[in-house]
């Protein structure tokens, strides 16, 4: 009986010196093979069991399988720690600058009045507004007489109007859409007129063409205290803060009582008195509102004992000019990239 | 309107502070748009002084010295200017007085003579300076009489906005009364001053046109002397913006200011008869008017005509040939009521605006037309040295009280959302001069309007004014109760505001432009209008800017042309607004979408700049046309026929034989009147249109459970046949087992014959119910390349 020339221990022992000291795939597998293989060392090892006495077999026959395994496991473990280092190296070789810019055409922006009126229409129309519209060529009847504005009177020079030629006019307000509605549907209304509407002025604030949104709420039961709870949850929902505002008596032909509506002024937060926005009296005017006049139910056929209703318009331009900070009005229509990618 | 607070102080009792004035006005509905404060005060530093007497200078050839009563002295100021004598009244400033433009007076010897004070011209005290040298006053006004508030130097001025409505506010007399409801101060009494209408009078007035003319009253003032005004009126006109002119118009002038009643003084020897008929012009009547324009006068103008020709416009302006001058003596005094309307359209007609005319279409008060005369005659006695025929001549009836009206008390809180006690209401209508009994129910008021409140004439005008008086803050705030109803959104707003999503996330900027367009642009321009006229309008504000854009492309070009200038690259821009076409009396108004792309942009590579070829403005338009109607059939047509675009690159977009937009490049003439160098790519889709063809969702297509077979094949084909011809021939076989075909490449060039090009195709073969053999699919294939073949006169590429 030959005893083994070398203990399963020390085999390992030096196979394992061979795992770590290989450093890519062939060589680890000429390890294996040259141990654990049919042939291997270590599987050559357990043939000397048969010249073993039989009570020191199984602990022999442990001693060589714990060789085994011990080995398996390392050449295992450095197959991956080889592979893992592979792959890093390549990753590092597909390294990427990630400032540079990202590829496609950056967003473009949405016009600042369209921004606007999709803000206020929005607002609105959370408040159960419906957008209603009408044409922007307009007759007289709709545009002045139904909204009790007759031939020869003086509220007339409100509107400088264009005439277009073969009769009608340029809408100088977004009201006639109210006579509209209220002629083709039956109260409850609540609509709000979004637009454009012209009135001869070319200057840094006005234009003579411009945007309005008219709000109109009729029913039984509306009164003026409703007016003023919609414009006070409008207005402070729209420049997003507890703004006060501010009613005061005014004359529109088509409502009243009429109001011109103030707000706080949103540029000096109302400390300023050498604010230029304001010139220092702390308030901005932002709309024009009123309760419906009943000459215009008579106009459309509503009963006006029964029914009231409240109306109101707003300048599209000259809010966002307040909200953007913008100071001259013909920067929204002459298409320069440097004022519409701000937006 | 500009108002004086020192001449309200005198028709207000306890006139509070500016401020207090000036925040009752703005909140009682009469804004105050801006005030000037004084910048100085004066007190007894600045004063009413008479030369003594006045002699040369002794040391100097161009200085005076003048000896000058003050009042409480007598003392010596050097003076430069010549224009004075003794007796002379003038305004002196005492050492220590500060006058405009910071000159601060000290007494100070000027070569040798001590001189204690100045004596002071119109400019140096900050009035409009008519006449060279020291500003030297009527003889009548007394030494030491502190000069200041007698020349306005002190006063405040607040700019007051009067809405249309309140032609009753466009006087002194109005803003008062006005202090006086909603401050609760009480009115003074005007002077006494009365007249009465006589058969008797100089001058026979008849009103032939009644409907234009309810009143007028005429007083004859006889023994007039015309002279420069005393320095009070004058201070009163200038306050108020009003030139002096002589003493007789500017009392005219005060009393509009002051009653809000315009006044016209005729020189009564000028007017033939003396006889005043109130008529419509005659056919070729013709009027020189005092600012001596000749004007062809209407027969809807109303004139003032005496017994031969018209002398005045009625309520707009007096005649040159009947006017005042300075050798008038007998003047004949006008007040009167004209319809408002009729002045209005006379004022329009001649494009002549007054202080008159713009009262006038206010409403006057038809009630004080006699007090203002007799108001006016009298101060004409003072001041002017006249005296007053008894006998007033006139013709029509003045009315007692503006209107009567019924107020429900009830009706109140209805309106304004908040109770209000009949007792309040009653307080407010008092204060504004109304008549109120209570009677019945509820109560009722009956309320008598006094009448210069023209502009109450309903329940909802008192209303008005009992929510206007107490004052809007006391109104609260409260949100409607309401009915929960769906608020729609409707498909063309829907799709705006989806396309304006899409767009921009495609890296274009939405652009607003105006709708005005010129004839030039919409004859380039013509849009998606098949009404042959342009809108025009009869009175543009820009020249040239005549008409309505039938198209929103003219607005994307010039655009291009302001970003070019301004050195912007990848000019990608798109519009959504309203064109305008006519046909006949009909306004067609639409709704498109306008887009451009111009200029390089980034591509794949960085640095590598491309410029945009048809291909993107399709595919930007792809998009819209996928979002918009992802299930409708759109096709793109090679078009010609549109001038606006380049021949041979310019598509229409159908849907069935319906034109719904196009797109193509700018059509290079176009591109050079318009000066743009670079090229751009244009479309104008008709979104709305586009909406309306999108069909319903169809349901769900099941997912294929079997494999497809793909073949790919190239055909060389003549070189004018569109890519989509193979995919409309092989669509046209409706094969179920054909599921789709799409074309992957274009080329022509080396290895192709001139009048060929290469087009690829990928092909896919499925069947819903099995999986295709590979017999099968080469079967349907050469069926596929034989018809292809046929058809599009085609061989394949090997």
């Amino acid at each position: 009986m030959s005893a083994p020339d070398q203990d399963p221990e020390s085999i390992a022992a030096e196979a394992l010196e061979r795992v770590r000291a290989s450093s890519e795939a062939a060589a680890l597998e000429a390890v294996r093979v040259e141990f654990l293989g049919k042939k291997g060392r270590l599987t050559g090892a357990l043939r000397a069991l048969g010249g073993m006495a039989a009570a020191d077999r199984p602990a022999f026959g442990q001693r060589v399988n714990a060789a085994k395994e011990s080995l398996e496991a390392a050449i295992t473990a450095r197959e991956s720690g080889l592979r893992a280092l592979a792959r890093q190296a390549a990753l590092s070789g597909e390294a990427v600058d990630v400032t540079l810019p990202g590829f496609g055409a950056p967003l473009g922006s949405v016009h600042p009045i369209s921004r606007t009126l999709r803000e206020i229409c929005d607002i609105l129309g959370g408040l159960g507004f419906e957008i209603a519209e009408g044409p922007e060529v307009e007759d007289d009847y709709h545009n002045f007489e139904a909204l009790n504005i007759p031939p020869d009177h003086p509220a007339r020079d409100m509107h400088d109007t264009f005439f277009v030629e073969g009769g009608g006019v340029m809408r100088t307000h977004t009201s006639p859409v109210q006579i509209r509605v209220m002629k083709s549907r039956k109260p409850p209304i609540r609509i709000i007129a979004p637009g454009a509407a012209y009135r001869i002025d070319d200057d840094a604030t006005h234009s003579p063409m411009f945007h309005q949104v008219e709000a109109l709420m009729v029913d039984r039961g509306i009164t003026f205290a409703h007016l003023k709870g919609v414009l006070t949850a409008f207005v402070q929902q729209y420049f997003e803060r507890d703004l006060p505002v501010r009613l005061r008596p005014s004359f529109f032909p088509f409502t009243e009582p009429s109001a011109e509506v103030d707000i706080g002024c949103v540029v000096c937060g109302r400390d300023g008195s050498d604010c230029r926005v304001c010139k220092g009296t702390g308030w901005l005017e932002v709309l024009g509102a009123g309760m419906v006049d009943p000459a215009l139910f008579a106009h459309v056929g509503y009963d006006a004992e029964d029914l009231t209703g409240f109306a109101f318009g707003l300048g599209v331009e000259r809010v966002a000019m307040l909200k953007y900070r913008i100071d001259d009005i013909r920067l929204f229509y002459n298409g320069d990239l440097r004022f519409l990618r701000q937006f | 309107m500009r108002v004086s607070y020192q001449w309200l102080s005198e028709l207000v009792a306890d006139l509070p502070p500016v401020d207090e004035v000036v925040r009752a006005l703005t909140m009682g509905g009469l804004e105050v748009e801006s005030v000037e404060r004084p910048a100085l005060t004066y007190g007894d530093t600045l004063v009413i002084a008479r030369i003594a007497d006045m002699k040369q200078h002794p040391n100097a050839d161009r200085l005076t010295l003048c000896h000058v009563d003050d009042g409480s002295s007598v003392r010596d100021v050097v003076c430069g200017a010549r224009n004075m004598k003794a007796g002379d009244t003038v305004v002196l400033a005492r050492p220590g007085c500060e006058l405009p433009g910071g000159v601060h007076i000290k007494a100070a010897r000027l070569r040798g003579v001590e001189s204690q004070g100045m004596l002071c011209s119109a400019s140096e005290l900050g009035l409009p300076q008519d006449r060279d040298g020291i500003l030297i006053l009527e003889s009548a006004l007394k030494p030491g009489e502190a000069a200041a508030p007698l020349l306005g130097l002190e006063d405040a001025v607040l700019e007051v906005a009067i809405t249309p409505n309140r032609g009753d506010c466009l006087s002194m007399r109005g803003i008062a009364r006005e202090v006086s409801a909603l401050c609760r101060v009480p009115l003074r009494p005007l002077p006494k001053a009365g007249a009465s209408v006589s058969n008797a009078a100089a001058v026979r007035v008849t009103i032939e046109a009644r409907d234009r003319c309810a009143l007028y009253r005429g007083a004859v003032v006889r023994g007039i002397a015309v002279t420069p005004s005393p320095t009070w009126l004058r201070t009163r006109l200038a306050g108020a913006g009003l030139r002096s002119i002589n003493n007789v118009v500017d009392v005219t002038n005060f009393v509009l200011l002051e009653l809000g009643q315009p006044l016209h003084a005729f020189d009564l020897a000028l007017v033939a008869g003396p006889e005043i008929r109130v008529r419509l012009a005659r056919a070729g009547e013709r009027l020189r008017t005092l600012d001596e324009r000749d004007l062809e006068l209407d027969a809807d103008d109303l004139v003032i005509a005496d017994a031969r020709v018209p002398v005045a416009l009625a309520g707009v302006m007096g005649g040159h040939e009947s006017a005042v001058s300075a050798a008038t003596r007998e003047i004949l005094l006008e007040a009167a009521v004209f319809h408002p309307g009729g002045v209005r359209r006379t004022s329009r007609r001649h494009t002549i605006v007054t202080d008159s005319s713009y009262r006038f279409e206010r409403g006057v008060d038809a009630t004080a037309v006699e007090s203002a005369l007799a108001r006016a005659a009298a101060m004409l006695g003072d001041i002017a040295g006249g005296r007053v025929d008894d006998a007033i001549a006139g013709d029509g009836i003045a009315p007692t009280s503006g209107a009567r009206i019924r107020l429900r008390s009830s009706r109140v809180p209805r309106v304004i959302g908040t109770a209000v006690t009949p007792k309040e209401i009653e307080s407010v209508l008092d204060a504004l001069g109304c008549t109120v009994s209570a009677v019945g129910e509820d109560p009722t008021f009956d309320v008598l309007v006094p009448g210069h409140r023209t502009d109450l004439e309903r329940e909802i005008d008192l209303i008005e004014e009992v929510a206007r008086v107490r004052g809007y803050e006391s109104i609260p705030a409260v949100l409607p109760d309401m009915p929960m109803l769906p608020v729609r959104v409707s498909a063309t707003e829907k799709a705006a505001r989806d396309l304006r999503s899409l767009l921009t996330a495609s890296g274009l900027s939405e652009h607003l432009a105006m709708t005005f367009a010129t004839a030039a642009d919409n004859r380039r321009f013509p849009g998606l209008h098949d009404a042959p006229e342009a809108v025009r309008l009869l009175n543009p504000v820009r020249a040239g800017e005549d008409e309505l854009r039938r198209s929103v492309l003219p607005s994307l070009a010039s655009a291009v042309a302001v970003n070019v200038a301004a050195s912007q690259s990848r000019i990608d821009l798109f519009q959504i607004g309203s064109t305008f076409a006519r046909r006949g009396d009909l306004v067609e108004q639409r709704s498109v979408l306008g887009i451009v792309l111009c200029g390089p942009r980034p591509g794949r590579r960085l640095g590598r700049l491309e410029q945009p070829a048809f291909g993107d403005l399709k595919g930007v338009v792809e998009k819209v046309l996928a979002l918009l109607a992802p299930a409708a059939t759109m096709r793109f047509v090679a078009s010609s026929a549109r001038g606006e675009y380049h021949p041979r690159s310019c598509a229409t977009v159908q849907v069935g034989e319906a034109v719904v937009g196009h797109l193509g490049k700018l059509h290079p003439d176009i591109a050079e009147e318009l000066e743009i160098t670079e090229e751009i790519f244009l479309a104008e889709i008709d979104y709305p249109e586009v909406v309306e063809y999108s069909p319903r969702h169809q349901g769900l297509r099941p997912i294929p459970r079997f494999p497809s077979s793909t073949r790919d094949v190239s055909l060389l084909v003549p070189r004018q046949t569109p890519a989509n011809a193979a995919v409309e021939v092989v669509e046209r076989l409706e094969d179920p087992c054909i599921e789709s075909i799409v074309v992957f490449d274009e080329y022509s060039g080396a290895g192709i014959a001139q009048e060929e090009k290469a087009l690829g195709y990928t092909i896919v073969y499925r069947a819903a119910d099995r999986t295709l053999t590979d017999a099968e699919v080469s079967a349907l294939h050469e069926k596929v390349l034989d018809v292809l073949i046929e058809q599009l006169r085609a061989r394949v590429r090997t």
